[in-house]
């Protein structure tokens, strides 16, 4: 499957990094300074535009387990698209791969070349997700423990996403470094903003993209985190949720130090200890 | 338009027959995982309700499965049926809904969750009659026309709310969705309606720094009106192998003669955009 599969799922956690790795990825691609308006270009797993165009029926006539149920399918012909254009493609996806209602992983496995899943220090994805959502850092901390969190999960509008179980953060995290039907690179976003070059170019080489060192060096000068952030202030990022706070807003890690109180870093902690020691964030790694 | 085809019914409910359909078309000239098209017939499978079978003349057999109700089935055969049909008798449709202002219908395009049922809403409180929603008949001419399909709009709670209305005014479209069917208490007359607008909407990013525009109109040029357009009508990669590719051409560019408008939704509140959109809808 590996050779002929051309969807590579970028997978993460909200707010752990994804969007700042898929500029890179367009930078890259395109040997260009990244468009944020263009990013969509590579439409995520969710996207309700792309699952209608693909199966031809109106998603919002659909309930959310019978679009999960057909998920995979939309996932199936986007990637035979891309087959008959010869493009391999970086899709970005926020759901937890859990299986739908038929047992099915909600993305399609067959349509996956690899995934590439990023994580983030959960009290910096705490921080970061009450800026972007405009919630109480206390709401944002219980919501990453509970079990049915969820995004595009509405039922009184209709979103341009269709819903994306997330679980809690660590049975997010699991959900993706524990299985073994698509093959996976962790990519740590503590190691990312370290050394940008080193970790993009570990992604290329395992999705079998191919490493030009110069022109990785180039992607990641396009991105850098005040480079996008420019761009958002003059143009706008139509991922912000509210025009008063910026997505591209912090981009450092350890931030959780200054914007947490003891009390929530401690619930986090205690909430994903297993997992967050399993990724060195309990144990000065972070 | 191919002379035998029969135009899709106006604002009557489609009938449907119940009987076996097949898992497949023996002659398909195109396939996706849920729908399957050949000559004068097409195939629709949701898996949780029913597989379909749409004949380009007569009522659709449907194989439903168990405990799925006529209200149900519905939802499906005056939606992607109906538009199914029209387009194997060569009468293509745009994902939309159109209302009655002034001497003609405005067309409002654009994909799932844009807001088209919404701004329709908004222009029905004032008066406008519905002409269409979900999917929207457009034979081409100068100017287009469109056809009278369905005089009801489908609403979530959201609108409801951000409109004033009264939820219990609204039928529920299916088990399971909370969007309910609010029929235009001013019925449009006449059936073939002059299209004198076409607007696309679309959601936009929120401005950078403080408030700016809510909606911001932009007009397309002709090769973005085409490809918006075009990524805007039903079931457009089947197109091609029904061998319908000049009668599409003609509906495209019939449109576009238009001169469409895309209006951006930049964030603020529904009621708030709402009533913008409707006001930049009015001038475009």
């Amino acid at each position: 499957m590996m050779e002929r599969a051309t969807t590579i799922w970028l997978a993460s956690y909200p707010k752990s990094g994804n969007t700042w790795l898929r500029a890179m990825y367009s930078a890259w691609s395109s040997q260009e300074q990244p468009r944020l308006d263009r990013l969509q270009g590579l439409p995520i797993a969710a996207s309700r535009q792309a699952f209608d165009d693909a199966l031809g029926i109106d998603s919002a006539d659909l309930t959310a387990d019978e679009i999960d149920l057909l998920r995979p399918r939309a996932d199936e012909v986007i990637a035979a698209q891309d087959r008959r254009d010869g493009e391999v493609r970086l899709r970005k996806v926020h759901d937890a791969l859990l299986t739908g209602p038929a047992g099915e992983p909600v993305v399609s496995v067959s349509a996956a070349r690899c995934a590439i899943y990023v994580i983030r220090d959960p009290r910096d994805v705490a921080a970061s997700l009450a800026h972007h959502t405009d919630r109480p850092l206390d709401y944002v901390v219980d919501y990453m423990a509970s079990h049915v969190a969820a995004v595009g999960a509405a039922r009184d509008r209709l979103e341009p996403q269709v819903r994306q179980r997330l679980g809690t953060w660590s049975e997010h995290v699991e959900s993706w470094t524990d299985q073994d039907v698509i093959p996976l690179l962790v990519v740590r976003y503590e190691d990312c903003l370290r050394d940008p070059v080193a970790v993009w170019s570990a992604v290329l080489d395992f999705a079998g993209m191919g490493v030009e060192p110069d022109r990785v060096s180039q992607a990641v000068a396009a991105c850098s985190f005040t480079r996008l952030q420019d761009q958002e202030k003059r143009e706008g990022f139509n991922e912000r949720t509210s025009p008063n706070s910026l997505f591209f807003r912090e981009g450092r890690s350890g931030g959780w130090r200054t914007s947490l109180s003891a009390e929530l870093a401690a619930k986090l902690e205690s909430d994903h200890q297993g997992v967050m020691q399993r990724f060195g964030y309990l144990n000065g790694g972070g | 338009m191919t002379p035998a085809s029969r135009a899709p019914e106006a604002t009557g409910q489609v009938a449907w027959a119940d009987g076996p359909v097949p898992d497949r078309l023996p002659h398909a000239v195109w396939r996706s995982p849920l729908v399957e098209v050949q000559r004068q017939e097409g195939l629709l499978r949701i898996p949780t309700v029913a597989k379909l079978l749409v004949p380009t003349d007569g009522p659709p057999t449907v194989e439903r499965r168990a405990g799925v109700g006529g209200a149900e089935l519905d939802c499906f055969v005056n939606g992607p049926v109906r538009a199914l049909r029209g387009l194997l008798g060569g009468h293509f449709a745009l994902r939309g809904s159109a209302v009655l202002v002034d001497d003609g219908a405005l067309l409002i395009a654009g994909n799932s969750g844009a807001g088209k049922s919404a701004l329709a809403a908004t222009l029905m409180r004032t008066g406008s009659p519905v002409v269409a929603d979900g999917y929207v008949f457009v034979d081409a001419g100068a100017p287009p026309t469109v056809r009278v399909t369905c005089t009801k709009l489908g609403l979530w709670p959201d609108t409801v709310r951000a409109l004033g209305m009264d939820s219990a005014d609204g039928e529920l479209v299916r088990t399971g969705l909370a969007k309910r069917a609010f029929a235009s208490p001013v019925p449009p007359t006449g059936d073939n309606i002059p299209v004198r607008k076409l607007v696309v909407l679309s959601i936009g990013a929120p401005p950078g720094g403080s408030h700016g525009p809510i909606v911001e109109p932009r007009s397309l040029d002709l090769p973005t009106a085409m490809r918006t357009v075009a990524a805007l009508g039903y079931l457009g990669q089947a197109v091609a192998p029904l061998g319908l590719s000049a009668d599409h051409a003609r509906w495209l560019m019939s449109l576009v003669s238009l001169r469409p408008v895309e209006l951006s939704r930049r964030g603020g509140g529904m009621a708030e955009s709402l009533a913008e959109l409707a006001r930049a809808a009015g001038g475009a």
